[in-house]
């Protein structure tokens, strides 16, 4: 496989205080539609859909969202090359629903798709779910490498050449490619939580799809160590994207980092960006929003135009992993 | 009744992981991909028919303690998939099992508002009930619920969603710090916020219920806008029409505001004979000597394993005392011995070897015969109230609905019951269905709180 060139991507959830919504166009997803679309066009690699269950930031009169990881895949079959990274937060949703849909997106998505883990750190999103406790960041970040563990566990759960339909037998599937993950792990109260497994979907397309993880100003990157480690991007803010950046690579040095930076500021200067690519950074998220976003895309393309290359038409088939640079994904469990 | 004759409704379920489905079959495509989904709604919106209904897997079936391997199994995630294939269609209803057993009211609420939203107003929710320890080892909570309670739960869960759903002002551009606002305290449920979903096109989904039981029309008669059942012969159909519409009028409800929609197989030919020839192919088809012997060992309750399926049946009866070799499926046998026994006449008589039986005794076909005849069949149950509508069963994925789109619809048209174009321009599956806009989630708990202070009253009299 060849290096990557330099990532460019776009997140585009509506910035509160920003961004005034529309809200007859935007509950339809027409706006997102053509934001992933004008992504798409730019040359993008991935957009982003945050998400949460606690109550929405404002956004013009519209303080609401819609579910990220539906909206990814309502996009699947819209665009053609462009991947889509939903939030998924891991303190209130059960991790098997996580795994299942996750990997049935990564299906939806004929393979360009990733997930961002993230907890779920306030007291309204505990209330609307009205299971467990707010938790601290500590646990609950603890909590997210765990569930991103067992997430992956169950993507290998089903070994990819499963599926034999072997009509002498009358057999559909090689159970002997089917595996419990018999997964246990500690909940952000302390308490055991475990799965069973086998997954309900089929190992995904990609195998695993590239799992994200981002430094918020909500808790100390230190917080996030278990979950860096297990992921394949982590996103770090471009104010302290180089001091953070080795200190990532130190803990999971195969690690794809991009840096996050406000789309409308001037930040991205060729000198900052050489900069940040000597300390391993491989690309940028650009904090677009959903309007303009084709713009912003080519702007910062038009940065590195050496980092970025001159392809902007990428595969329609390549995979978010193949994009992202990352090696294919192996099976724990296959010759076990 | 000289009035115009009713309409036919139709609707398709995506094959499922049973032996109804057949893999075998040179046609048969993945049933994970997404474009087999799509395929599959594409074809039922071409047919102008109502909705795309999937079912909903959380662990996959065992038999003597291992993977059961014989079945079409694994299936994608419900909204995940229907989402997909929303971003595909224009007018098909995109209706999805989801259990209020494990997942959550906040968490389905915004998804099917969501759905909702995205499709301009196609989805509908098929609640039902899983509260069994077997399922429950691959969440968090386990087996927690006393079977009993199933149904008080997935009613509350309902009115919780009902009222997340509700909770944005009619307009969003009337949204303000306040939108969103709700409280839901109840036995099952404690919780309050903001909710972050608008007003979706529908307000809310299309509920369907599944379940044929005393309780289960119940259920649906209260909380409910379609009930999706068993097929049952002509009468019987009418029988359980009447009963289920005649609890409705003590809830305010009209006939028209639960419709039944039976789950249906077809084979088509022909000509009727040439049906009947494809239909005992696709039996067989269904069931394979492994097929035959694991239907066997749900019975016996034991390992058989060392039968011929070209043999003869076993001539002990059934393991009443041991654990169940079967997990993860609904039991339809409820006397094994009698069965075992019936079984063994049954093949004794007719000289009968123990595949040849199970094809024998394993549920017919629905409509079998030639388009015309299937055609007329299918709008007797209409006409005659034994149905307002069908939800098809096709046996092979994708392709497995095409040939009625193209022959039954067409005679269905002729005889003046199917539409020749959607009934109404807007892309919501309750003007597709020609059913009333939303009720009001205290509309419907007023209504059932008041049905069951006339009933205890009625008890203390």
């Amino acid at each position: 496989m060849s290096t990557p060139s330099f990532v460019i991507a776009a997140r585009i959830t509506p910035r509160p205080g920003i961004d005034r919504v529309d809200p007859a166009k935007y509950f339809s997803g027409a706006a997102v539609r053509q934001a992933a679309l004008d992504a798409e066009t730019a040359g993008a690699a991935f957009v982003l859909l945050d998400d949460d269950l606690d109550t929405a930031p404002a956004a013009g009169p519209a303080a609401g969202r819609l579910s990220a990881l539906q909206t990814a895949a309502w996009l699947g079959p819209q665009t053609s090359s462009i991947a889509v990274v939903p939030t998924l937060r891991t303190t209130h949703t059960e991790p098997f629903l996580m795994g299942t849909e996750s990997a049935s997106l990564d299906w939806a998505t004929h393979g360009r798709a990733g997930v961002l883990f993230a907890p779920s750190l306030g007291a309204d999103a505990a209330a609307n779910v009205g299971r467990r406790a707010t938790p601290s960041a500590d646990p609950a970040w603890a909590e997210t490498a765990d569930v991103i563990d067992v997430v992956r566990r169950l993507w290998d759960s089903w070994e990819a050449d499963a599926e034999i339909r072997d009509q002498a037998t009358g057999r559909f599937v090689d159970r002997s490619k089917l595996h419990y993950v018999d997964f246990s792990g500690t909940d952000s109260a302390s308490e055991e939580f475990t799965v069973k497994g086998p997954s309900i979907v089929p190992r995904p397309t990609q195998g695993h799809l590239p799992v994200f993880v981002e430094h918020a100003p909500d808790a100390p990157l230190e917080a996030l160590r278990g979950a860096v480690e297990q992921a394949d991007v982590v996103l770090l803010p471009a104010e302290s994207v180089g001091p953070e950046a080795v200190k990532v690579l130190d803990w999971n040095p195969s690690a794809c980092v991009l840096a996050v930076i406000d789309a409308d500021a001037d930040a991205l200067d060729p000198e900052i960006v050489a900069r940040w690519v000597q300390v391993g950074v491989s690309g940028v998220v650009l904090e677009t929003g959903p309007y303009d976003v084709e713009l912003a895309v080519r702007a910062a393309a038009g940065v590195v135009p050496e980092l970025v290359g001159t392809d902007e038409s990428p595969d329609e088939q390549s995979t978010l992993r193949a994009r992202l640079g990352l090696p294919p994904a192996e099976n724990r469990y296959a010759n076990a | 009744m000289s009035s115009s004759p009713r309409r036919v409704h139709l609707a398709a379920h995506f094959p499922g992981v049973n032996n109804n489905t057949i893999w075998s079959d040179p046609r048969s495509e993945s049933h994970i991909a997404v474009d087999s989904f799509i395929h599959m709604a594409q074809t039922a919106e071409r047919g102008l028919m109502d909705f795309l209904f999937l079912a909903e897997g959380l662990r996959l079936r065992e038999m003597n303690g291992k993977i059961y391997d014989l079945d079409v199994m694994g299936r994608p995630d419900t909204l995940t998939v229907l989402s997909a294939v929303a971003g595909a269609t224009e007018r098909i209803g995109l209706a999805g099992t989801l259990t209020a057993t494990f997942h959550e009211p906040y968490e389905l609420a915004r998804q099917f508002a969501t759905l909702d939203h995205l499709s301009g107003g196609r989805a509908a929710w098929n609640v039902v009930t899983s509260p069994d320890a077997f399922t429950g080892e691959n969440f968090r909570r386990g087996g927690y619920l006393p079977y009993p309670q199933r149904y008080e739960r997935a009613e509350d869960f309902i009115d919780a969603a009902r009222t997340l759903w509700e909770s944005w002002p009619a307009s969003a551009q009337d949204a303000d710090d306040t939108a969103g606002a709700y409280e839901h305290r109840s036995e099952f449920f404690d919780i309050s916020g903001r909710f972050d979903v608008p007003r979706s096109p529908q307000v809310h989904p299309v509920i369907f219920q599944a379940g044929d039981s005393d309780s289960g029309r119940e259920f649906a008669a209260g909380s409910a806008d379609v009930i999706f059942t068993r097929h049952s012969e002509l009468e019987d159909g009418k029988a359980f029409y009447k009963d289920t519409k005649s609890r409705l009028a003590k809830y305010g409800r009209a006939e028209d505001d639960l419709r039944i929609y039976p789950g249906v197989s077809y084979v088509l030919g022909d000509t009727d004979a040439d049906a009947a020839g494809r239909a005992r192919e696709q039996a067989y088809a269904q069931h394979s000597g492994a097929t035959a012997i694991a239907t066997l060992e749900r019975v016996w309750n034991t390992d058989l394993s060392s039968f011929d399926p070209d043999g003869p049946l076993p001539d002990f009866d059934p393991v009443l005392d041991g654990p169940e070799v079967s997990q993860g499926r609904v039991k339809h046998v409820k006397d094994p011995v009698a069965t075992a026994q019936r079984w063994r006449e049954i093949a004794q008589a007719e000289n009968l070897s123990i595949r040849d039986l199970v094809v024998r005794e394993s549920p017919r076909f629905a409509f079998v015969g030639s388009a015309d005849t299937v055609a007329r069949k299918m709008n007797q149950y209409i006409q005659e109230r034994a149905a307002d509508g069908f939800i098809l069963i096709p046996t092979v994925v994708p392709g497995g609905l095409d040939e009625f789109v193209d022959t039954v619809i067409p005679r269905l048209q002729e005889m003046g019951v199917y539409p020749d174009s959607y009934p109404s321009d807007d892309p919501a599956l309750r003007a597709t269905m020609e059913l009333n806009e939303y009720r009001p989630a205290t509309e419907w708990s007023q209504a059932r709180a008041d049905v069951r202070a006339a009933a205890t009253n009625g008890q203390e009299a």
